[in-house]
């Protein structure tokens, strides 16, 4: 026979029934008498550290009296203490009074019971989700209200960083300096603006970078630095999140932006991203080894963010001149297929 | 978490209770017959028979010894808790609208309906351990019309040491009566419309309140002074804080008139959850088919159970997220600081 290992078939959950494993075991000649074998008893092992217990228990073979069923069990023993007062010990015992005596225990044809456990599971959700999306579990809905809590504060936080508020008030637009770049389908205006005088410079920029191209030291924008070190990445399937990005690329170096592009309606993901690295290295570096990645069936494509021009206005809107839909990316200069995005 | 369903009514259920330790549950409807059931494994223990009325409010004490029901039936009962024996009949003018034991258990005080010629009025009631129990109240307070319009309170509760009444009446008010003169000590307009349900905390130093105006607010039970207001889009029938989390409960949902006039789905008959102290509505949890009219959470913090226009209580347990859960905290400035740095490096 052999015996239950670790992973095998033992479940962890303490409330969760038991794995059995049964096998049959030859009795010796010695323990057969006439009604068959010598049935020993149950053994029940310690519990030992890990709260492990294995109870082994025989009965008879069902058709051959000559053998014997062993079963063993391999149980988590969970003991939970908890502290009740003495009072609700008393009323514990408390006999059932009025209607509650008719109430059956619902088996065996009793009386209806008037306590019935739903069928349905419930959750805790998240009110603000989308009505669409409802069918989360609990889990994921608390973890993403507090995503979006963090995704706030941490936006509130670059915010200050750049001081970028002011611009866009500026700018009129929802859109701050720092969005443009990933904004599918946001207002271009607050760019040129954000390199008005007096505007705060981030230190990082202030020596480095001027001999970047494109970034005289005159002509400095705020937003071209974060340009430099962005990656473009196409071909992501639909159910990648910015968490599970920022986990693919942050082991190349520190990420200061992740942006995946979103329906604005079903907020269902529309197949690319930015990613934006402190530093130009790591981001050349996840460039060389990501390119062609395999991630969840579909093949990553990267490829260098756009400095962000100011574009003509037709196509910065939330119109769509492809002709495809949102679906179809808008750079036509950049002559990639966006097949999975089309499949959609 | 696979709510149990408590199936014990036939009719709205007007208010849920849990006792002091958390073991009782109490339901009462506007059926005849109100409930008690075990918390834990949501079993009926008993029904208190005798009601001739809708049931509107129910107060156990302190030492889940003794029961009060508050009935439409212009009656106000004392219940044995172990045996469901009713040990006395408190007979009323008018509908019975609220009841509340004083800290102690000593005595309570009743809030009944205006009737007939009757104004609305709060009664006293001493409540003697050896079972004397007088037909007279130990203090009647009359509540006069305003004007030519009758006052219809919906709340009374005593604030600690048995030092104030509030009540709550249906055109947002809300007044503090001294219980040994019955006169009146403060009055403020909390709502703009119906106050619903009006809840103490377990130590009595905050009070919520539960409107038709939409709105829940909470209340310093000291100064009465508003402290967080959690705001929904429907009508909110009950409120309740939490003892073990910084959140509040709300339950409510669209007036029941109108409930079939309009789609089921859009009836938001769910609890909400809010954190008492953004205000943010964080999680909530469906199941009812009609408002939520009842709402209270464990003192031990691990279930909570809601009654609806639906005639059903659904008995929750919270899951281990629920139940392990952080509430965020509010970014410091320290760690930004550190931020910086780094950043600047």
């Amino acid at each position: 026979m052999s015996a239950p290992r670790w992973g095998d078939d033992l479940d962890d959950s303490d409330d969760e029934e038991p794995a059995v494993v049964v096998s049959p075991v030859k009795s010796t000649s010695g323990d057969v008498t006439t009604t068959g074998v010598v049935v020993p008893p149950t053994h029940k092992s310690r519990i030992d550290a890990k709260g492990v217990q294995i109870v082994t228990s025989y009965r008879p073979h069902p058709a051959n009296p000559n053998q014997l069923w062993k079963t063993v069990t391999k149980l988590k023993v969970a003991t939970e203490r908890r502290r009740e007062a003495k009072s609700i010990t008393e009323r514990r015992q408390w006999k059932k009074f009025g209607d509650a005596c008719q109430d059956g225990d619902g088996k065996d044809g009793n009386a209806q019971r008037s306590t019935i456990q739903s069928k349905d599971e419930v959750f805790l959700e998240d009110p603000n989700a989308d009505n669409d999306l409802q069918e989360e579990d609990a889990t994921k809905a608390i973890a993403g209200n507090l995503n979006a809590f963090w995704a706030k504060q941490q936006r509130r936080q670059l915010e200050r960083k750049y001081d970028v508020t002011g611009v866009a008030a500026e700018g009129g637009g929802a859109a701050t300096g720092w969005t443009q770049v990933g904004a599918g389908g946001a207002a271009a205006a607050g760019g040129p603006a954000a390199g008005a005088p007096g505007k705060y410079i981030p230190p990082a920029a202030r020596a480095g970078l001027s001999g970047a191209p494109g970034g005289g030291p005159s002509a400095f924008k705020p937003e071209r630095r974060d340009d430099l070190n962005t990656i473009r990445v196409t071909n992501i399937s639909e159910n990648t999140t910015e968490a599970d990005l920022q986990d693919l690329f942050q082991r190349f170096g520190r990420i200061s932006r992740v942006y995946l592009a979103k329906d604005k309606e079903t907020l269902i993901s529309r197949g690319f991203a930015f990613v934006s690295f402190v530093n130009k290295d790591d981001a050349a570096r996840a460039m060389e080894k990501l390119q062609g990645y395999g991630y969840d069936h579909l093949i990553l494509k990267l490829e260098w963010a756009r400095p962000n021009t100011p574009k003509d206005p037709a196509s910065s809107g939330t119109e769509y001149r492809s002709g495809y839909g949102k679906a179809l990316a808008q750079d036509t200069k950049a002559k990639v297929s966006y097949a999975s995005n089309l499949t959609k | 978490m696979r709510p149990y369903l408590l199936q014990g009514h036939e009719r709205p259920i007007t208010v849920v209770q849990f006792n002091y330790d958390g073991d009782l549950l109490f339901t009462a409807s506007k059926d005849l017959v109100p409930s008690m059931w075990r918390s834990e494994d949501g079993q009926r223990i008993g029904t208190f028979n005798g009601h001739k009325g809708a049931i509107w409010d129910l107060d156990c004490n302190r030492f889940s010894t003794r029961l009060l029901t508050a009935s439409a039936d212009a009656t106000c009962k004392l219940w044995v808790l172990e045996t469901g024996e009713c040990l006395h009949t408190f007979v009323h003018r008018g509908p019975v609208r609220g009841v509340s034991w004083a800290d102690g258990a000593k005595m309570f005080a009743t809030i009944s309906d205006p009737f007939v010629e009757h104004n609305a009025k709060i009664m006293i009631f001493d409540c003697p351990e050896d079972g004397n129990y007088s037909e007279a109240p130990r203090l009647e307070i009359d509540i006069p019309k305003v004007g030519n319009k009758r006052v219809n309170p919906t709340n009374i509760q005593w604030t600690a040491f048995n030092e104030a009444l509030l009540v709550s009446f249906d055109s947002g008010v809300i007044k503090l009566y001294d219980p040994t003169n019955g006169e009146l000590i403060d009055e403020i307009v909390a709502h703009e419309k119906k106050i619903n349900r009006l809840r103490f905390n377990r130590d009595k130093t905050l009070f919520i309140t539960s409107s038709a105006d939409f709105t829940s607010r909470l209340y310093d039970a000291v100064d009465l002074k508003q402290l967080k207001e959690y705001k929904t889009d429907r009508p909110v029938n009950d409120a309740v804080i939490s003892e073990h989390k910084d959140h509040i409960l709300l339950g409510g949902g669209q007036e029941a008139m109108s409930v079939t006039t309009t789609s089921g789905k859009v009836g938001k008959f769910e609890t909400r959850f809010f954190h008492l102290v953004y205000e943010e509505e964080f999680g909530c949890v469906k199941g009812h088919f009609g408002p939520i009219n009842a709402l209270d959470i464990n003192p031990n913090g691990r279930n909570y159970a809601s009654g609806a226009e639906d005639g059903y209580v659904r008995l929750h347990f919270f899951d281990k997220s629920y139940l392990d859960m952080k509430d965020p905290v509010p970014e410091a400035d320290e760690t930004d600081g550190e931020e910086e740095k780094t950043a600047a490096e």
